[in-house]
């Protein structure tokens, strides 16, 4: 019984097989041509031409910010964490401004707080733990309230480094339909304000603020800086 | 055109590229992008989900490099991201031909193994021909007989990378070499050498 093809290219890769695999093919001259093509086969492979890779320099140095190309100094890594200290201070000083316009106080039902306050440096959990926006906002909060929260989640998106020239495109659709339902929002407060009962108007902002909560959680992941796990 | 195993990056350069030099990194570019892109173009089999992966590989190894620790040559290192890349995009669901590679298979091939007539060592496949007998291998057994064959992994490795077993890569190169030889025999597309007369 002739080889198998598995079993010629074992002998092909010079990898051990059975003994008698081996005598028979040595004594097999429709084996060995066939051992012969395999290697041709192989030989052809490796020789097939090359094209030029395309110049695809400029468009790939615009994705790599200069910020992921520096190296992780010291300097660099307090540049960082200043930038998110800063967007978390302001986030802690806008939700005590709103904490001194309250009088009822519970802390139940209201979204997750955005990332850049759950990723809070430990230098400055103290700071911001004494006024987490979660522990400080009621939990059916009216229509000021929510006015307030929109104006501090608009403050801490601009507070974001901007956007990088070359993004993501799934990242991108989904900051586009974010900023799509906000606007659609927006556009309904003006045109039906006065037409809306004050439970639709609590409901468009309650969206509103939950629609500004998201984006500034994917913009902040978007902003992190890239990571290589091997 | 160089292959990885032809390449190294010395140290210094790659210090200054660490540390941000512009032609550093554009040096690691230039010297690197035949060999990615071309892997790249081997693997996926079209031109522009190849340049997707150039651009995504350089991203990754330059926003990276201070992750490459010199445990393995700096070529092997960037060919290893350029292999990840390409699996993660045959295993994307944007993939225009199929969504998974576990579920691809080879088209038949009427009697591919045993109708093989066979063709001389003296003679030279065409490379048209089998350019195109790649292209008619399904993108698994592209991939394994591409790195098997021509990039020298072991089946070990090609397992790892596909989550299967080695026994499964070598049954995935038998049947890829099967089906490459049957293409190119039932297509009559092998060519004698110019040393016919003398040689054989």
């Amino acid at each position: 019984m002739h080889a198998s093809i598995e079993q010629l290219l074992e002998l092909r890769d010079q990898r051990p097989v059975a003994a008698e695999v081996l005598l028979h093919v040595e004594g097999c001259i429709a084996c060995r041509q066939r051992l012969d093509e395999h290697a041709v086969l192989r030989e052809s492979l490796r020789t097939l031409p090359d094209v030029p890779a395309p110049n695809l320099w400029r468009a790939i140095s615009a994705r790599v910010q200069p910020a992921e190309f520096a190296p992780r100094t010291k300097t660099n890594r307090y540049a960082y964490w200043l930038t998110v200290a800063a967007s978390s201070v302001l986030v802690a000083t806008l939700a005590v401004t709103v904490k001194q316009r309250e009088v009822t106080i519970t802390s139940s039902s209201f979204p997750p707080p955005a990332v850049a306050v759950a990723a809070t440096p430990a230098i400055l959990s103290d700071t911001v733990a004494a006024a987490d926006p979660v522990s400080s906002f009621s939990a059916e909060p009216g229509i000021e309230e929510l006015v307030n929260r929109s104006h501090a989640l608009e403050s801490v998106l601009r507070a974001l480094p901007e956007r990088r020239v070359v993004q993501r495109a799934g990242t991108t659709a989904t900051i586009m339909g974010l900023e799509d339902g906000v606007a659609l929002i927006d556009y309904r407060l003006t045109r039906e304000g006065r037409q809306l009962d004050t439970t639709q108007s609590r409901e468009l902002w309650q969206r509103r603020v939950d629609l500004l909560n998201s984006l500034v959680n994917v913009r902040y992941a978007e902003a992190q800086p890239a990571v290589y796990q091997p | 055109m160089p292959r990885f195993s032809d390449l190294e990056v010395d140290e210094k350069t790659l210090t200054a590229a660490r540390d941000g030099d512009p032609r550093a990194r554009e040096g690691i570019y230039r010297s690197f992008s035949g060999p990615v892109y071309n892997l790249a173009r081997r693997l996926l089999g079209g031109q522009a989900q190849a340049e997707e992966v150039l651009q995504d590989t350089f991203v990754e190894v330059l926003t990276n490099l201070h992750a490459y620790r010199g445990e393995a040559p700096f070529a092997f290192w960037i060919r290893r991201i350029t292999v990840n890349k390409c699996l993660m995009t045959l295993r994307s669901p944007w993939h225009s031909r199929r969504s998974s590679l576990e579920l691809e298979e080879d088209p038949p091939l009427g009697g591919e193994v045993h109708s093989h007539e066979g063709y001389s060592t003296c003679r030279m496949v065409d490379q048209v021909a089998l350019e195109r007998a790649l292209a008619g291998l399904s993108d698994t057994s592209r991939l394994v007989v591409w790195l098997h064959d021509v990039e020298g992994y072991t089946h070990g490795e090609i397992a790892d990378l596909l989550g299967r077993t080695a026994s499964y890569s070598k049954s995935r190169l038998a049947r890829a070499h099967a089906r490459l030889q049957a293409l190119l025999d039932n297509e009559s597309v092998t060519e004698p050498c110019m040393q016919v007369s003398n040689n054989c």
